[in-house]
């Protein structure tokens, strides 16, 4: 059951909209995805970090104390099933006028849901932190790709580049062979992007499904670029 | 101003971690369709100020909030003094025990009580301060008497000793009170009886109960506190685990007079309970942010249940806001949906999803076990009694355990 991802470029935008109003954010990463150290990063000096314990009384003291706004919370994962029920019992003292960003691993997040499930009916759902590079093609496989990106790519900006209709565009033939080819195009996507700004959000969201970019940037090309590169980053794309 | 602070202002006004007294304070609070609880409360409490109330619901069902609606509702009678006390800000749940309950009302009265020149009232408030943040007395040191007590039999193995007598035949129907909670209800006592010329009725709204994870732990204080302090002649509202509605623990219930299940609005089947949930949204979001049919989905969604109606509306203005719109639309609040329903996903053995798939199917649940009545404390089942009485999946939570447990079509 996949969750919906997050990585620091997201966090970021969420901790903006949340700044300033109390709630919790609760991220799972495995240990090794140092997901922690990259949000603080992303963060900066805002952000404080404060790392979980099972005396409760301590904890919520320390997390009250500090002015910070987010407070990263870890070292969850040491929270045995009657830490976190006491937890659940004494909710509201984890409560703060604040945000509160959980970062814990997924094994946390089950036991969490098991023994506080009045302390995660606060959380409006998890985050599946997502930087770790996703397995990248063998070279072989991954010049392929690249050739055959190449010649579709070029035969589709020779044949469409005075068409002024973005419907003709993209339902040109060399166009959706480059969807058919699947997730194996993005990173030849992303490096033509890199290079120069072109229309590949259509093919983009055709693969991913995703949708990066704000309504706001509709047209501006440059932008909605970024925003699929961001996007990518963010998920683990390398290229 | 700009889109960042407008979504801003549009989360800060959905906080489900907020505190229902500050909601109550703000002017969030939306009476529910038809009698609610608090008014059932209120109104037997304004005819037999001596009654005795139980309120079970589900996470997020606003219980608290009842229960300041009808501490508000009861303060505003001349002859009546209404004593809100949330146990869980006083004392460590994992450790409650009979007696504790009458500390603490007895710590209310004594604040309520002030100086005073009674003396029982003075005793009883130094009683009280005792046991509940303890005391240290000097006794003076004495030569110790380790002797054989006189009336033991001792060790002189040339007498023999009979043992006349029996055990009593009578049994009482039910424990007796404990002798030292008793000793703190007739404390409590003195101290009413130095408020009677102020109050002619005192009443106890408990909250945070409901947290006991142990509904025998539950049960215990029943069976001591709530008899003692009934006995003192002071109403008592109780805000009760959920489980204590289903199972071996039902009998709980029957010490109280009246008994209030406080469970999820019925949106499926009641147009009232749709048009109030759309109005507690209303009551944070404008129009231009949130339209009413975004509301309608999101009441939809969230089953009935309060706080979660405030969770994905708060995460559906964090998709909005992530995927640059510039208001909450349908697509929004269904990605909000579907991430809050792999939350509630999280937890879940094999058993509990065929579990779920036959709820999801047969809209009928029988619980026989522990695990079936967690599905219910944590909302995974919802329990719907107004309109058609039924159980069903949570709505966010359905297409997913369709995806995990499909079942055969019907023949």
């Amino acid at each position: 059951m996949s969750l919906r991802s997050i990585g620091a470029q997201s966090v970021g935008r969420r901790v903006a909209l949340e700044l300033g109003s109390p709630g919790f954010l609760a991220i799972i990463a495995s240990p090794q995805a140092r997901a922690v150290e990259r949000i603080a990063e992303r963060l900066g000096t805002n952000a404080a970090q404060l790392l979980a314990s099972e005396d409760i009384r301590a904890f919520a003291a320390r997390l009250h104390e500090s002015p910070a706004d987010p407070i990263i919370v870890s070292g969850l994962d040491a929270l045995t099933d009657s830490a976190w029920q006491k937890l659940d019992r004494q909710r509201d003292r984890l409560l703060r006028d604040r945000l509160t960003l959980l970062v814990l691993s997924m094994e946390s997040a089950e036991r969490l849901s098991r023994n506080a499930p009045n302390l995660a009916s606060l959380f409006g759902g998890f985050y599946q932190w997502n930087e770790a590079p996703r397995a990248a093609p063998d070279p072989a496989t991954a010049e392929a790709d690249q050739a055959t990106f190449d010649i579709l790519a070029k035969q589709w900006i020779e044949e469409t580049q005075s068409a002024s209709s973005v419907t003709r565009k993209v339902r040109h033939p060399a166009y959706q062979r480059i969807i058919a080819m699947g997730e194996r195009a993005i990173p030849p996507i992303l490096r033509d992007l890199e290079r120069e700004p072109r229309m590949w959000g259509p093919a983009l969201h055709a693969i991913t499904g995703a949708l990066p970019v704000p309504p706001a940037d509709a047209g501006k090309v440059a932008h909605i670029a970024r925003a699929w590169l961001d996007w990518a980053k963010d998920n683990g794309y390398v290229w | 101003m700009t889109r960042l602070e407008r979504f801003r202002g549009y989360m800060a006004r959905l906080n489900p971690a907020s505190s229902p007294a500050q909601a109550f304070k703000e002017g969030l609070y939306l009476p529910r369709p038809g009698r609610s609880t608090a008014d059932e409360i209120s109104a037997r409490l304004e005819i037999d100020p001596t009654s005795s109330h139980l309120v079970v619901g589900g996470i997020g069902s606003g219980k608290t909030t009842q229960l300041l609606v009808s501490r508000d509702r009861l303060a505003a009678l001349s002859d009546t003094h209404a004593e809100y006390i949330d146990v869980a800000t006083l004392h460590d749940l994992a450790r409650l025990e009979p007696g504790i309950l009458t500390v603490l009302a007895g710590l209310s009265l004594s604040r309520l009580v002030g100086r005073t020149k009674d003396k029982a009232a003075q005793a009883a408030k130094r009683r009280f301060a005792h046991w509940a943040h303890g005391n240290v007395e000097w006794v003076p040191a004495g030569p110790h008497d380790e002797g054989p007590d006189d009336d033991s039999p001792g060790d002189d193995p040339g007498l023999e000793y009979h043992l006349i007598g029996g055990k009593p035949l009578l049994v009482p129907p039910e424990e007796p009170v404990d002798g030292e909670v008793m000793d703190k209800a007739a404390r409590l006592s003195d101290l009413r009886s130095a408020l009677g010329s102020r109050f002619q009725h005192i009443i106890f709204l408990f909250d945070s109960l409901d947290r006991l994870s142990d509904p025998a732990v539950f049960a215990q204080i029943v069976e001591q506190d709530v008899r003692a302090i009934r006995a003192t002649g002071m109403g008592l509202v109780l805000v009760g685990p959920l489980a204590t509605m289903y199972g071996p623990s039902r009998s709980v219930t029957d010490h109280f007079q009246h008994f209030y299940p406080q469970l999820a609005v019925d949106c499926r089947d009641d147009a009232e309970g749709l048009s109030f949930l759309v109005g507690l949204l209303r009551k944070r979001a404008t129009l231009d942010m949130l339209p009413d049919e975004s509301a309608a989905r999101l009441a939809r969604w969230s089953g009935g249940v309060l706080r979660d109606l405030i969770s994905l509306a708060r995460t559906a203005g964090e998709e909005a806001y992530m995927r640059g719109a510039d208001r909450i639309e349908a697509e929004h609040v269904d990605a909000a949906a579907d991430a809050f329903g792999r939350q509630l996903v999280f937890g879940l053995g094999p058993a509990d999803i065929d579990v779920l798939a036959r709820v999801a199917s047969k809209g009928a649940f029988v619980q026989t076990s522990d695990r079936d009545v967690a599905l219910l404390v944590t909302r995974r089942v919802l329990e719907y009694r107004a309109g058609s009485p039924r159980f069903a999946v949570h709505p966010t939570l359905a297409p997913l355990i369709a995806q995990m447990a499909p079942l055969p079509a019907a023949s």
